[in-house]
């Protein structure tokens, strides 16, 4: 895949814009999350609407979602809207090349996988409010509880929104899953492996191996 | 704590569940660490969270693949069913000498629940981190969360076999 040079935008209103540095080409993207959708737009008046509801699996906005399908679609390939960005949405979702949903005002580059060749400009976040960041982060707790409590499938558990927005969060959330993982033993190590970036509980045969191999972690590197 | 009422609260989640078609057989395992999940409580084991993840805490039997998430295979699902002596069956009805376990997949084909057969014909599910339920029929967990169960294993009901060893 040919390198794609971009530039990310996002406005006064917290939604993404993706603006596409071709020629004779510009594509956008943005979302509400808090009612369910995601817009790409091939220019700023005409574009294919993504319906959240509509889907039968779950998925996360990503700007950089926008610049691999455009990317392809620049390329040469022919993409029909709608059912192929669920298609190519799903995929590249479920091949987790992409584990972080992009949400403003925070960015999170980690996972961007070199075999895609995106180029991406260096973007700076704005300077954590911890007081807002825990309230936000016990009332993505509360959801991610709500929305997957009953189910085993680790794909369930992992990749829901509320569970991705924490990850989302980075290191910010570190002192605040360790604590939480302090008296409660929720599945949080899947969120601890990718921020940290290894899994310190590898070869633990059981969920309480695996949390008291974390909370020493965390307590030996301060986050409690 | 025992309370599967909200189950009956998420109507959109479980649109099959009524009050009268199942009940509460344990506590949830939210507030423990000793997790186990719909796929150990399947085997029968309670010992471990069962599922195909290369990740520390979670178990998958040796030897078969770790997969990537939402993107599990049936296959896997059935191979390891098999390391527990289960083999592939026609349906999920009752049968002298057999234990069953069906499968829940979604539309993609990915297996999302497990659910074993009692001898009194109901079947019984962990869900997830929370409370084990007894319920009537496969088709009461049935719907947007677990998708459909269709694919059924039996194994000799290991009960019968203990009974049938000969004395040493």
């Amino acid at each position: 895949m040919t390198a794609l040079a971009t530039r990310l935008l996002w406005d006064d209103n917290l939604k993404i814009s993706n603006e596409f540095e071709k020629q004779d080409f510009s594509a956008y993207q943005s979302y509400d999350y808090s009612k369910g959708f995601e817009r790409f737009y091939k220019n700023e008046a005409a574009g294919a609407y993504v319906d959240k509801n509509s889907m039968t699996v779950d998925w996360k906005a990503s700007a950089l979602i926008a610049s691999i399908f455009f990317s392809q679609k620049i390329n040469g390939v022919v993409v029909t809207p709608s059912e192929d960005i669920y298609f190519h949405l799903r995929d590249l979702f479920e091949s987790e090349i992409l584990n972080y949903p992009q949400l403003p005002p925070r960015f999170i580059f980690s996972q961007i996988d070199s075999r895609l060749n995106i180029v991406i400009d260096e973007l700076k976040t704005e300077p954590v409010d911890k007081v807002k960041l825990e309230a936000e982060f016990h009332s993505l707790v509360e959801q991610w509880e709500d929305e997957t409590s009953f189910h085993s499938s680790l794909g369930e558990i992992f990749t829901n929104d509320a569970y991705q927005r924490i990850m989302a969060m980075g290191r910010d959330a570190l002192p605040f899953i360790f604590q939480d993982l302090r008296y409660n033993p929720r599945h949080w190590f899947y969120a601890l492996e990718k921020i940290v970036g290894c899994d310190v509980a590898i070869g633990a045969k059981n969920y309480r191996e695996a949390r008291a191999a974390w909370l020493k972690w965390g307590f030996n590197n301060e986050y409690f | 704590m025992r309370d599967c009422s909200w189950l009956l609260k998420s109507p959109e989640r479980f649109a099959n569940v009524r009050p009268n078609n199942f009940e509460c057989s344990s506590d949830s395992t939210r507030d423990s660490d000793e997790k186990y999940n719909c796929i150990a409580w399947a085997v029968g084991k309670k010992d471990n969270f069962w599922w195909p993840r290369e990740l520390g805490g979670f178990h998958w039997p040796k030897g078969l693949p770790r997969e990537p998430l939402n993107k599990e295979t049936v296959e896997n699902f059935i191979k390891a069913f098999e390391t527990e002596d289960f083999e592939l069956c026609d349906d999920g009805e009752f049968e002298n000498g057999f234990e069953k376990v069906a499968i829940y997949v979604n539309n993609f084909n990915v297996p999302k629940h497990a659910a074993r057969l009692l001898p009194n014909g109901a079947w019984t599910s962990k869900l997830g981190d929370d409370e084990d339920i007894q319920h009537e029929t496969l088709g009461v967990l049935e719907g947007r969360e677990y998708g459909a169960a269709k694919i059924f294993l039996r194994r000799p009901n290991p009960l019968c076999q203990k009974i049938n060893q000969p004395a040493t």
